[in-house]
C-alpha cells in the first residue's frame, strides 16, 4: 500500500506533498483494505503531506465518524496543512499531540 | 531500445498506481487488429511505422470499426499526417519521455475519475446547469460566475438574488464532497437548506447569518444521523443601505477583497466548522464595511487555491484538483474609505 500503513490495529495514513481529491479514493481504497485486516485505529500523519484541501478533510472527517472520534487522531500537522485544518476547526485531531 | 518497446515501458511506469490497467501490446498491425478485437482497450498507442500498415490507416479503420468510436488513439511517430485520418491524438518522432508520460496519466486520471454514463447522470448535470443563477447587473453591482465540476457532476453549489427591497444582495457557495449522482442528491438537500435559511433570513424570520448555518448543521443531524454530508459553505448579504456586507462561513477558507485603487486583492481568512461535522456547533455571522471595494470573490478551494497570489506559481503541479466554483462581485457604488 502506498497511504497507508498497518501497525497491529493502527491504520497510518501518511500522503507526500498534495492530499486532495484524487488521492482520497486511493487513500479510501487503502484504509477498506486496512479495516479488513483488523485495523480499529486511524491516525494521520501529516509529516510528508505539505498541502490539505476540503475534499481530503471532509473525507478525514468521514473516517473519523467511521472509527469512532477516540480512535482518531492526526500528527505533525505544520504551515499549509495547519492552517487549513484550523480554518474548519479541526485542529483538535492534534490534541493529543 | 527499440521505439515500441521503450514506449511501452514508458506507459508501464505511467501507469504504475493503477492496478488494475493491463497493457497489452502487438508486434504489427494485424495482430493489432485481431488484440483489439479482443481486448477492446480504452486507450490505444499506435505507432505509425508498423510493419505491414500505416498507423494512420490503422487508427482510422479501428475507429470505423464498431467498438472502435469507443476508443481513444494515440499515433506517435508521425512526420505528416495523410487524408482521413482519424485517430485523436498525433505523436512526432521526437517524443518527449515526461509530457507523453504525462499526458498518459492524465488520460487515465480522466477515465479513473469518470462516472458511468447514463440517461441519469445525463437528466443530473443538465438539472445541476438549471440550478445556476444567471448573471446579475443593476446600478449597484455586476456578478458573474465561474462554475467548473472535477467530473461530470459538480459538487459544489452556488446562488444569489437580488432582494425585493432593493437594498441587499443575498447569496451562497458551498462545496460537498463528490462528483457522483449520490453527491448530485446531497448537493440539492445542502442547497434547499441554506436557501430555506437565506430566505427566512431575508423575511426577518431569522436575525443572523449565523442561524442559517446552525439550522441548516441541525437538519442534516436530523435527517442522517451520523451519515450527515459534510460541507463547506458560506452565506453573505450585501446590505447596499448601510454599505456593510454580512457573511457566514462553514469551512470556506477565505474570500478576496480588492479595495478601489488598489491592484492586489486582500484575503480574509475564516474560522468556523464544516456543516455536517458536530450537531451542536454556534457560527459567528461577521461583517465588513463596504466603502472603498471595488470587487468581492467567493469561492471554493478548489478556485482559490488556483490563483497565483495564493500560490507559489513554480510549485503549481496539478492545473486543477477539484471542483472549481466562484462569484464575482463587481461593485459600481461605494466610494474611496
Amino acid at each position: 500500500m502506498k497511504y497507508v500503513t498497518i501497525n497491529g490495529a493502527v491504520a497510518t495514513i501518511s500522503v507526500e506533498g498534495r492530499f486532495d481529491l484524487c488521492r482520497t479514493v486511493e487513500v479510501q481504497a487503502e484504509l477498506t483494505s486496512a479495516y479488513q485486516q483488523g485495523c480499529t485505529k486511524v491516525l494521520v500523519d501529516f509529516i510528508r503531506t505539505t498541502y490539505i484541501d476540503s475534499s481530503a478533510e471532509r473525507d478525514l472527517v468521514k473516517t473519523r465518524r467511521k472509527v469512532r472520534p477516540e480512535n482518531f487522531s492526526a500528527r505533525n500537522a505544520s504551515n499549509l496543512v495547519l492552517a487549513a485544518l484550523k480554518t474548519a476547526k479541526l485542529d483538535t485531531w492534534l490534541k493529543n499531540e | 531500445m527499440r521505439e515500441p518497446a521503450k514506449i511501452a515501458l514508458w506507459v508501464t511506469e505511467a501507469l504504475e498506481k493503477y492496478e488494475d490497467i493491463k497493457i497489452y501490446t502487438a508486434n504489427s498491425g494485424l495482430t493489432g487488429f485481431v488484440e483489439f478485437n479482443e481486448y477492446l482497450p480504452c486507450l490505444l498507442i499506435v505507432d505509425n511505422d508498423l510493419p505491414d500498415i500505416s498507423g494512420m490507416s490503422f487508427s482510422s479503420i479501428v475507429k470505423d470499426m464498431d467498438k472502435g468510436a469507443y476508443c481513444t488513439i494515440y499515433v506517435i511517430g508521425v512526420t505528416s499526417l495523410i487524408q482521413n485520418a482519424k485517430a485523436d491524438y498525433y505523436f512526432s518522432k521526437e517524443l518527449d519521455k515526461d509530457l507523453f508520460s504525462m499526458q498518459i496519466k492524465t488520460f487515465f486520471d480522466r477515465q479513473f475519475m469518470k462516472v458511468q454514463h447514463s440517461d441519469e447522470l445525463v437528466r443530473a448535470k443538465m438539472k445541476q446547469s438549471e440550478f445556476l443563477p444567471e448573471k446579475l447587473e443593476t446600478s449597484l453591482f455586476k456578478i458573474d460566475t465561474i462554475y467548473s465540476p472535477f467530473g461530470d457532476l459538480s459538487g459544489d453549489g452556488i446562488d444569489y438574488w437580488y432582494g425585493e427591497d432593493k437594498d441587499g444582495l443575498y447569496g451562497l457557495l458551498f462545496d460537498c464532497t463528490g462528483h457522483d449522482i449520490v453527491s448530485f442528491l446531497q448537493v440539492g438537500e445542502i442547497r434547499a437548506l441554506l436557501k430555506r435559511g437565506c430566505k427566512y433570513f431575508q423575511l426577518g424570520v431569522t436575525s443572523s447569518l449565523g442561524d442559517i448555518l446552525k439550522n441548516a448543521n441541525e437538519d442534516l443531524f436530523a435527517l442522517h444521523g451520523d451519515d450527515a454530508i459534510c460541507t463547506a459553505a458560506i452565506v453573505f448579504f450585501f446590505d447596499f443601505k448601510e454599505k456593510v456586507l454580512h457573511y457566514c462561513s462553514a469551512g470556506i477558507p477565505s474570500f478576496l477583497i480588492r479595495y478601489q485603487g488598489s491592484l492586489s486583492r486582500k484575503k480574509i481568512l475564516m474560522e468556523n466548522y464544516l456543516i455536517g461535522y458536530e450537531p451542536d456547533v454556534e457560527f459567528e455571522e461577521k461583517k465588513i464595511v463596504l466603502e472603498g471595494v471595488d470587487e468581492v470573490i467567493f469561492s471554493s478551494d478548489g478556485f482559490s487555491e488556483l490563483l497565483f497570489e495564493d500560490l507559489d506559481k513554480n510549485k503549481l503541479d496539478n492545473a486543477k484538483s477539484d471542483d472549481v466554483s466562484a462569484i464575482l462581485i463587481q461593485m459600481k457604488c461605494t466610494e474611496n474609505p
